[in-house]
């Protein structure tokens, strides 16, 4: 029982973790068809500049709405200098964006270490207790609010993602886009608008993001390679441009790591392998991954 | 005054991080090996606080001695770039504004390991090719084991800062590698320091242990030597990997086994996720009589590299008790005011120490001082006299090497340190009496460790008569009751 | 050897020179690297130095055969330099074997490895193949802890048994002249096999890839493989480079195989330029020496993301074909059109496509559809459509938008599996083939959008489109072989002649992007008739042309019946359709509702009412 709830505990709040970094992932891929790779400094740079603003006096609750803002500036700013300069380079292969992408992340990187500093940092937790509850535990498995914050908000964002997606007029937009880029701009949406809107998204997300972990993964750089990287995995598992996937592929890494974590002391050496293992059948079976659409080519 | 810059004793067992992160190739890009003149920073100020003996003068004088400086200044090392660039520029700046050795100027060329490898291979191959270069001071290590048929056949003299050869059984005499020489304390000492503490002192019978099997592999067979050897049983072996998000499948094994005293081996980030999640199943240290009891609250014995730097407690906040302790050396209490790199720290580079400053300066003033004592650069003349120097002091305490001990420490250099925060110390039964540590010498507000002078404290008399004498005047560190007549009470022996 | 690789065909007088300029760079190159191997003074780490250019030149070399020409961007080609190192420098030995088969047993592993990977992943499109080799290159460091005793953990192995590169011929007992001798050689094959590779069926095959994997299909590629051995031979490269690189350090360090180390070398071509063969020479090698400036060493040590990183940005971005390409451009604004006999060239090659056909029409139909049905979930596209076309007739096929005609074509090619039905080409059954397969059985295709391979020239679009009846294999190719050569003459002569018949004579060496949208057109008929069909499917022809330039489309398709070719074609064009055709058949919502001569098709009631029927109402 208390291996079951220790998984489940597991699974839950670290596929939360991954889920929040790869809705971002999605939300880009969505709209231009490209993955940033720079999603994952992207949670970088909001945890260090809402730490910024926190160092300088800033109140938490103040720091969030600022570092979002800055974070939706630093997608634009990806954008512009990553995906527009692109146009029409290599149409057939993702070359290009992949590079650049990849490149922008680097240039962030190293604006955050020469600005802000390299080393650790933490912000204090949203919210310590919710209508008083500090916590508990479920056979023998504590539960904390930051735990159940963080399950909430990937769940409420996928939640509030779908809903614009498929309610809304911009998220029509979007989706027509996606779809058809042509057929949107004549129908008087402009595509590189959007794409930029999804951007700053991005970004504003990725500062979310590095708040609402940082008191279980800190402010650290480590946090953009590594956990960017699992999370697209993830991301891809679920099915990119799937919000729903997003989620569900980051549970399907939690409850992997969870349950080899819980089977023996040295199970988290063998992860890597099983979710390697895990991604190519899930590619082979369903290149678009669980939750995608599969792509209709036309001739 | 911010929380990095304080004067916080550091010490880097880290040779194992260093070499392990950079083989996996994680981190910041390590695309290119660039390589870095280390800045002649200028400034005429003379008078150096300490070492630097005036030149002897001999005749070569004229062209620079340089010597070649093999580090991570990118990438997941790249902390220890950043020690080691506030050393040596303020070290060359001291060194040089004292006229030099014998009459020329030190100049020290820097390349980059980045996280691999080669580029460490491949520096120590361009330094072993230009006749200029006196001899390498290796920080961080990486490349070390790879190059070491090549020192052999070279005769280079480097010295090894931040990296264990020792423990890894691969420091001279162990090995045939004659010229290489250690500035580390090394882990397999700091096990047994530990482990014993926990032993002796604690009364301990039963630890847990938790590392990073991605960078810190070898961690696990040196603390089950040095358990065993210490007659500990072990409860809870546990693994976890570089930037994990959740630690609780681990916690809960380990609290289940019920270990007095938990062993975290980790580098400071993970060190505090793990921390709090230590304390999520309420198993936070509240010292000895609990410890003992029927509950889980283990006494943290951390890493030089973990707990040993501040940057966790920063992270990990209340999870981070007061009472954690590291392995130290006497030479890392680098805020004592009898040491120099306070001094130079503040008045070459207008910065203060970070900690671990007194390696990289004490490695470089070793080879530079071997020039001067073996009368030029050749290199076999300079390993010998390394060897028969004797004592050299320069940035911190007083060091040797010898024919058959090419390493810079022994155990009587080493202390314990323990996490102490301006909210007040440890409460303990019975009491003790404050030290005066956080009033004097930090500022409101500190957190980070301060320093415990056990368990060898008669040895530390010993080899450092002059540092101990200072450290018991200033009740510096020893958390124990001082009595009027200037002795400690009975509590120091287990706390 | 690569000298006979030049175009047979009659190169017009100011071409002359480039035959020999094309060589320069190869001569530069070799002048540079002796010149280098005798600096006087040359130091060990400056020969060093030399050695890592070359061989990372070797590595761009070998990926951009990946990236550069396939299209496909692997993230964990470093994976494969640390396994060649494993391989060559350090098991083969232990077998046993002398350290020099280290070099060929790390190809062959290597080359083993990636192909193994690509089997697994290149049914994938795009950036998910990117994908898995992220995933392949985060593989590595797990690996290392687990297979501890056999890769030497995260240090990894030292070589205990050395190449004795200092006895090469030159060294003078010098390992690190060895070395670096040893490291240009494998340069120079390297650039001797990649040569041969890209100017052959194999590279246009790839590049057909990289501008348009449908259209490769069509044209007779197998995609699917050619993907495979696309990395099967980067790989194997990358790994010889990684033999290279462990003789240097005496170690295989795993940490070269980070997915970093495999995104340097992408920016190192891109750089110098993606599809070319001197731009990751030129990239490896600014890189290389260009970051051993001491201005760059002493002011940039703790801002490597950042240079890299703009690198990156700018490499691509204000330069997007990289230095090379940027050359190319330049010197094709420079060339001008050639002057040409266009009458002669034209009844040659009529007389040339003709001759492939015998102008026997039997009973046999050329095109047969029974019952053909195509279901996409729940819409019917197709609907039982029956449909006959005699051979050496022009069929049209009209219909309103949607009616089904392009589904049709795509059934017929292979593009797209019935979902009922059955299609008969030449009285046998085309089962559920797959394109390339199609296409060998004697339909080729154009399509409604171009389907051209913009940034290959004239003549390799249509050279692709010979892929089916060039003989020789990748292996041939590779190594220039004589049988290679012969086939290879003779593909770029009926190259040739196939642009006489469609009116663009003298155009070959142009990009195909850079030609008009009229001419275009052509290009994608003539490439479509390089693979010697029976059967010719046009779709939509005269979409957007211009009246005269529908004149000349016109005179072409006529030409091309005069040949015996059977041609279908799909059409809104209704002049057109009446002037070239024999018989026209009509869709609706996929089902055929008339067939008849065209004439008869523009009284037909049934007909009109589907055209018409909005506006009528």
């Amino acid at each position: 029982m208390s291996d079951f709830v220790q998984i489940v505990v597991y699974g839950m709040t670290v596929g939360s973790v991954l889920a929040l970094v790869a809705l971002g992932y999605n939300l880009v891929f969505a709209t231009s068809r490209v993955v940033n790779f720079a999603q994952g400094s992207m949670l970088v740079v909001g945890g260090f500049v809402a730490f910024a603003f926190i160092r300088a006096g800033v109140p938490l609750w103040g720091a969030l709405p600022l570092a979002t803002l800055v974070g939706a500036g630093v997608g634009v700013a990806v954008d512009m200098a990553a995906i527009r300069p692109l146009r029409d380079f290599d149409p057939g292969t993702s070359v290009g964006w992949i590079l650049t992408t990849f490149s922008a992340s680097l240039v962030c990187l190293d604006v955050v270490k020469l600005t802000i500093g390299a080393e650790p940092r933490t912000i204090p937790a949203l919210a310590e207790s919710v209508f008083g509850w500090r916590g508990s535990t479920i056979a023998g498995i504590p539960v904390v609010p930051a735990d159940v914050l963080i399950v909430l908000s990937a769940l409420v964002l996928m939640v509030v993602g779908e809903y614009v997606q498929r309610h809304t007029m911009a998220g029509r937009a979007l989706r027509a886009v996606s779809q058809d880029r042509a057929a949107a701009s004549l129908m008087g949406i402009n595509p590189r608008q959007m794409v930029m809107a999804s951007f700053a998204i991005a970004g504003a997300l990725g500062a979310l993001g590095a708040v609402l972990l940082a008191p279980r993964l800190f402010v650290k750089f480590d946090n953009g390679l590594l956990l960017g990287i699992q999370a697209f995995v993830a991301a891809v598992i679920g099915g990119l441009g799937s919000t729903r996937g997003a989620v569900l592929g980051g549970f399907v890494l939690g409850f992997v790591g969870g349950i080899l974590r819980v089977m023996s002391s040295a199970g988290g050496q063998y992860e890597p392998l099983v979710i390697f293992v895990v991604f190519l059948l899930v590619l082979v079976v369903r290149p678009t991954g669980l939750l995608g659409a599969p792509v209709v080519e036309k001739a | 005054m911010s929380m990095e810059d304080m004067d916080t004793g550091k010490e880097f067992s880290r040779r194992d991080f260093v070499k392990w992160a950079g083989a996996v190739g994680f981190g910041s890009m390590s695309v290119l090996a660039l390589t870095a003149c280390g800045g002649d920073k200028k400034n005429d100020a003379s008078s150096p606080t300490t070492g630097a003996e005036k030149s002897r003068g001999f005749t070569s004088s004229g062209d620079t001695l340089k010597v070649g400086v093999i580090a991570p200044f990118s990438g997941v090392g790249a902390f220890i770039g950043r020690i080691v660039n506030n050393s040596l520029d303020a070290a060359v700046a001291q060194i040089n504004a004292t006229g030099g050795i014998g009459g020329r100027k030190v100049a020290v060329i820097k390349r980059d390991t980045g996280t691999d490898p080669a580029a460490g291979v491949k520096a120590y191959q361009a330094f072993a090719s230009d006749k200029s270069v006196v001899g390498v001071l290796w920080c961080g290590g990486l490349g070390l084991d790879e190059s070491r048929a090549q020192i052999k056949r070279d005769n280079m003299p480097v010295i090894a800062v931040f990296n264990d050869l020792y423990s890894a059984g691969n420091l001279f005499p162990a090995v045939q590698e004659r010229s290489v020489f250690q500035i580390l304390m090394p882990d397999t000492m700091a096990f047994d320091v530990l482990t014993n503490y926990a032993k002796h002192d604690r009364g301990y019978s039963k630890v847990g242990f938790i590392y990073d099997s991605l960078l810190l592999s070898t961690a696990k067979d040196r603390f089950t030597a040095a358990a065993n050897k210490a007659g500990l049983t072990i409860a809870g072996l546990e693994t976890y990997q570089l930037n994990d998000a959740d630690f609780g499948p681990q916690v809960n094994r380990l609290k289940n086994a019920k270990g007095e005293a938990l062993f975290v081996w980790g580098i400071a980030g993970d060190t505090a996720g793990l921390m709090k999640a230590v304390d999520k199943v309420g198993g936070g240290y509240v010292d000895t009589p609990t410890a003992k009891g029927g509950e889980w609250h283990p006494h943290v014995l951390g890493s030089p590299g973990g707990t040993g730097e501040h940057t966790w407690a920063d992270l990990a906040g209340g999870a981070a008790k007061i009472g954690t302790l590291t392995a130290w050396h006497v030479g890392g209490l680098v805020a004592l005011p009898s040491f120099s790199i306070r001094g130079w720290m503040t008045k070459y580079l207008k910065k203060n120490v970070t900690g671990g400053e007194e390696s990289p300066a004490d490695g470089l003033f070793t080879l530079v001082h071997a020039v001067e004592k073996a009368g030029g650069t050749d290199r076999q003349k300079m390993v010998t006299a390394i060897e028969t120097m004797g004592d050299i002091k320069f940035a911190s305490l007083p060091f040797s090497f010898s024919a058959t001990r090419h390493l810079s420490k022994t155990m009587d250099d080493l202390i314990l340190v323990t996490l102490e925060k301006s909210s007040g110390p440890a409460k303990t039964t019975p009491a003790y009496e404050l030290g005066t540590e956080w009033k004097s010498v930090f500022p409101a507000g500190y957190v980070g460790p301060t320093h415990l002078v056990r368990p060898t404290l008669e040895a530390n008399k010993r080899a450092h008569p002059d540092v101990m004498a200072e450290v018991l005047r200033l009740g510096y560190g020893t958390q124990c009751t001082k009595h009027a007549d200037g002795t400690l009470g009975n509590e120091c022996k287990i706390h | 050897m690569a000298t006979a690789h030049l175009p047979v065909v009659k190169v017009p007088r100011f071409h002359a020179p480039a035959a020999v300029t094309r060589f320069v760079p190869l001569f530069a190159l070799l002048a540079f690297l002796v010149w280098f191997a005798n600096v006087p003074g040359a130091q060990r780490s400056w020969l060093d130095i030399g050695v890592e250019a070359t061989y990372l030149a070797a590595i761009a070399l070998g990926v951009n055969l990946l990236t550069g020409y396939t299209g496909l961007l692997s993230l964990g080609h470093a994976g494969f330099f640390v396994a060649g190192g494993y391989a060559g420098a350090v098991w083969a030995p232990q077998w046993g074997l002398s350290p020099w088969f280290g070099l060929p047993v790390a190809f062959v592993f290597g080359a083993a490895m990636g192909g193994l990977l690509a089997l697994l992943c290149c049914h994938l499109r795009g950036f998910y193949l990117t994908v898995v080799t992220l995933a392949f290159g985060s593989l590595l460091p797990a690996l290392v802890v687990v297979l501890k005793t056999v890769l030497g953990g995260p240090t990894g192995r030292t070589v205990d048994h050395p190449l004795d590169v200092g006895a090469l011929p030159f060294a003078h007992g010098d390992s690190y002249r060895g070395l670096f001798i040893l490291s240009s050689v494998l340069l120079f094959l390297t650039l001797g096999l990649c040569w041969n590779l890209v100017r052959s069926k194999w590279g246009r095959a790839s590049m057909a890839i990289r501008e348009s994997e449908l259209a490769a299909e069509a044209s007779g590629v197998g995609t699917y493989m050619q993907k495979v051995s696309a990395f099967a031979i980067s790989a194997g490269i990358v790994a010889v480079a990684g033999v290279v690189a462990a003789e240097r350090f005496l170690l295989v360090s795993p940490g070269a195989g980070s997915q970093e180390q495999s995104f340097r070398y992408v920016v190192v071509i891109a750089l110098g330029g993606l599809g070319t063969l001197a731009g990751p020479v030129l990239g490896a090698f600014s890189i290389t020496f260009g970051f051993g400036i001491s201005w760059v060493q002493t002011h940039l040590v703790n801002q490597q993301g950042l240079v890299f990183g703009l690198l990156g940005l700018i490499g691509v971005g204000l330069a997007p074909e990289g230095t090379m390409g940027n050359i190319r451009k330049l010197r094709e604004r420079r060339a001008q059109p050639p002057v040409i006999d266009e009458a002669e060239a034209l009844a040659s090659s009529i007389a040339a496509q003709s001759a492939l056909r015998t102008m026997d029409t039997g009973d046999t139909p050329a095109l047969e559809l029974m019952s053909l049905t195509k279901r996409f979930g729940g819409l019917v596209a197709l609907d039982n459509v029956d449909m006959v076309v005699a051979p050496g007739s022009v069929h049209g096929l009209i219909g309103p938008n949607g009616s089904g005609k392009t589904t049709l074509l795509n059934l017929v090619s292979g593009a797209a599996p019935a979902s009922g039905g059955r299609v008969l080409i030449g009285g046998r059954d085309g089962g559920q083939a797959s394109a390339h397969r199609r296409a060998a059985s004697g339909i080729a295709r154009t399509f409604q959008n171009l389907h051209l391979w913009k940034r290959m020239t004239v003549r390799d679009n249509v050279l692709v489109g010979c892929h089916r009846s060039l003989r020789s294999n990748m292996f041939q190719s590779a190594l220039g072989t004589p049988a290679a050569h012969r086939n290879e003459q003779a593909a770029r002569a009926k190259a040739e002649s196939l642009l006489d018949l469609v009116g663009l004579h003298g155009r070959g060496d142009q990009l195909a992007g850079s030609l008009p949208f009229a001419e275009q057109r052509r290009l994608e008929i003539a490439r479509a008739l390089a693979s010697d069909p029976d059967l010719l499917l046009l779709d939509e022809p005269a979409a957007g042309l211009h009246p005269h330039d529908l004149q000349e489309l016109l005179a072409l398709i006529k030409r091309l019946k005069l040949t015996g070719l059977t041609i279908l074609i799909v059409e809104h064009h209704m002049e057109l359709l009446m002037k070239v055709c024999d018989r026209v058949s009509v869709l609706d919502f996929g089902q055929k509702i008339a067939e008849g001569t065209p004439r008869s098709i523009q009284r037909n009631k049934a007909v009109i009412a589907a055209y018409l029927g909005t506006d009528a109402a």
